[in-house]
């Protein structure tokens, strides 16, 4: 699966992070906002994405960091933060 | 709707909301009364006649009439049989366009402004409609100046343009219609020309809240998603969230008071606005 950002504008201070989306301001944890700001506009695969999480943050104490990534990324396209994108072509 | 035009049959009212003129022109068999009634009730925002053709105003047209059926085909929005309708009906009417045409150029938080009439310094009291701002405007304000019930709006160097439109207030228990009361009527005092943001205090009111108010600090990004829902445009900046950022810069940042009468905030409100944090 390909993700991208559907943030219009984020600020960092005192290592949080506000982002602005179409109709509501949120406040992201750093994991989450590594995660929004690695998909960009241009998109990124959910699998590339947890390798760079894991090297961010280290692999998760129980869940296996693919589905770890894959739980947060659904979060994040509910709190409507990510939309998914299409497939890049090759 | 838009009224471009006055006529014989219309009394125009020029009004300053936000900085924008705002001009009504009055219609209908009761527009002589209706006109009256707004005069009084928009006193401090009224402008006068030669002045206000200089800035382009918006215009909104009024209908008041005691025929219900000119009343009924009419095309115009702020049209009624019944004065007190109307009355509350302009007030938002004018807030609206203000806040349309000052989209993008003013950070307009919802909220009451109160300044300290020796040095201008304004604060302002955030807080979701119906919990509280009309209160404590009219509670805290006698001591103070009086800015706005409603929205105040600050340019990006921290000036504040005041907004003193009549207080709106539900004065029965069963009342559906807000009356619009002319700040002086209520003892509240002319503000300073020149205001500046001097602080933003999120207003919590709880009745089961702490006996004495308690107030804390917020960090910035915290106070960003907090205040965002209560900043009328926001998206309408280029950056709208460093727009914020810095505005609570400026200020201290955003301080949060929990309490359960607004009479407690009186020492808060008067140590922000003299400078402590």
């Amino acid at each position: 699966m390909r993700v991208q950002s559907a943030v219009l504008e984020s600020y960092e201070e005192d290592g949080e992070t506000a982002v602005l989306l179409d109709d509501q301001v949120l406040v992201l944890s750093p994991l989450a906002a590594f995660i929004v700001a690695a998909a960009g506009a241009g998109g990124v695969e959910v699998e590339d994405l947890h390798v760079a999480l894991v090297a961010e943050f280290g692999a998760p104490p129980t869940d296996d960091p693919l589905a770890a990534t894959r739980g947060a990324v659904e979060t994040l396209i509910q709190t409507g933060a990510l939309t998914e994108a299409s497939p890049e072509p090759r | 709707m838009p009224d471009d035009h006055a006529d014989d049959a219309c009394i125009p009212i020029n009004l300053k909301a936000l900085g924008i003129p705002v001009r009504l022109n009055v219609r209908g068999d009761q527009r002589k009364v209706l006109a009256t009634q707004l005069r009084s009730a928009w006193s401090r925002c009224l402008v006068e006649e030669h002045l206000a053709g200089l800035d382009d105003p918006v215009t909104l047209a009024v209908l008041a009439d005691t025929d219900g059926s000119a009343v009924a085909e009419s095309r115009v929005a702020l049209s009624s049989t019944s004065l007190p309708r109307l009355m509350d009906a302009i007030s938002p009417a004018v807030t609206v366009a203000a806040i349309e045409r000052q989209a993008g150029e003013l950070l307009m938080l919802h909220a009451c402004g109160l300044a300290d009439p020796r040095t201008g310094r304004t604060i302002a009291l955030v807080a979701p409609s119906g919990t509280g701002k009309t209160t404590a405007a009219s509670t805290l304000g006698r001591h103070l100046s009086y800015v706005s019930d409603e929205t105040v709006g600050v340019t990006a160097d921290g000036t504040v343009v005041a907004y003193p439109k009549p207080l709106s207030v539900l004065v029965g228990p069963d009342d559906t219609v807000k009356q619009q009361v002319d700040p002086g009527v209520l003892g509240l005092p002319v503000a300073p020309e020149r205001l500046e943001l001097a602080a933003i205090l999120w207003l919590d009111r709880d009745p089961d809240g702490p006996e004495r108010p308690t107030v804390e600090s917020m960090p910035t990004v915290r106070a960003i998603a907090q205040l965002s829902p209560q900043i009328s445009s926001l998206t309408r900046f280029e950056t709208p969230l460093r727009r914020v950022a810095s505005t609570l810069h400026r200020v201290g940042g955003l301080h949060r008071v929990r309490y359960r009468e607004v009479g407690d905030l009186r020492p808060i409100v008067s140590g922000l606005l003299d400078g402590a944090r």
